[in-house]
């Protein structure tokens, strides 16, 4: 099995609310595959992000729109009234923006944060778009290239 | 009032840079939820930790006041922050949300033949039709 399948099922157990598969396949993870997966998580959920912001989510675009986050904020509230323990709204927020033009919002907070907070915005996405949960390959697929994009300044090796 | 996106513009980047690197534990979208949350978003603040609040508050400050202010300059400034803080007490006291049901109504009259109702200029459909 290549590290690559390891996240890719990782992420697709946590779309698809398998919690206890992801915490088995993180078992298996090295030191380094701990902080990869973060940014798996991350470039899935741009991915997922650009059918509410636009596209560029990762790749320059910018400003995010802010009306749209803040609709996108009420949403994430309602989703999440109740939720023990509460999540942190600002931190959701400083995800989205940080794929927007913003990645300064990201330092603060620990791969913890980040993994918790991307993975509200994929849940909310996936819900609200359901033919990103079904057609996960190509959901991959993109995020592959993005994430290269990331790693080695090109989209292909 | 400005739009709460330029409001914010100041901390977007700078304090960041200023604060961040001296104190790691410095979230300056925090600082940003502090000028919205006196703009048009309330609810922001109950994202900031009550005993970070005044930290933020007065990282925000340094950005807006000129250091050049005099002492007089300055006093009236907080003159003008009580004055606004009494308003903004006055203002909630009063509010109907915060007045308990029925206290600043007028008492419904209890004469028999007389219906209680909240609109009574509003036609009946039903007596019309």
């Amino acid at each position: 099995m290549k590290p690559e399948d390891l996240h890719r099922d990782h992420v697709s157990a946590l779309v698809a609310g398998d919690l206890e598969t992801a915490a088995t396949i993180r078992r298996q993870f090295s030191a380094n595959d701990r902080s990869f997966a973060v940014d798996y998580l991350r470039g899935t959920t741009a991915i997922c992000l650009e059918y509410r912001f636009g596209p560029g989510a990762g790749l320059g675009a910018g400003p995010v729109d802010h009306d749209e986050l803040a609709s996108f904020m009420t949403e994430v509230r309602e989703t999440t009234r109740g939720a023990e323990p509460p999540p942190d709204y600002l931190a959701i927020e400083a995800v989205v923006r940080s794929l927007y033009g913003e990645p300064h919002l990201l330092e603060p907070l620990t791969d913890h944060q980040r993994s918790q907070a991307l993975y509200s915005v994929l849940l909310l996405q996936t819900r609200r778009f359901p033919w990103l949960a079904t057609n996960l390959d190509h959901t991959f697929g993109r995020a592959k290239l993005l994430i290269t994009t990331w790693i080695l300044g090109r989209p292909t090796a | 009032m400005p739009p709460p996106a330029c409001a914010a513009t100041p901390p977007k980047r700078c304090l960041h840079d200023k604060h961040f690197i001296a104190n790691p534990s410095f979230i300056a979208l925090r600082a940003e939820a502090m000028i919205r949350s006196v703009c048009q978003e309330p609810t922001l603040i109950l994202e900031i930790p009550n005993n970070e609040q005044p930290g933020y508050i007065w990282s925000v400050l340094c950005e807006l006041i000129d250091p050049s202010a005099t002492d007089a300059a300055l006093a009236e400034r907080f003159d003008e922050a009580e004055r606004a803080h009494l308003d903004l007490i006055a203002d909630a006291v009063e509010s109907p949300l915060l007045t308990p049901r029925g206290a600043g109504r007028p008492a419904p009259s209890t004469q028999p033949g007389e219906p209680v109702t909240a609109e009574p200029a509003l036609p009946n459909p039903k007596e019309t039709a």
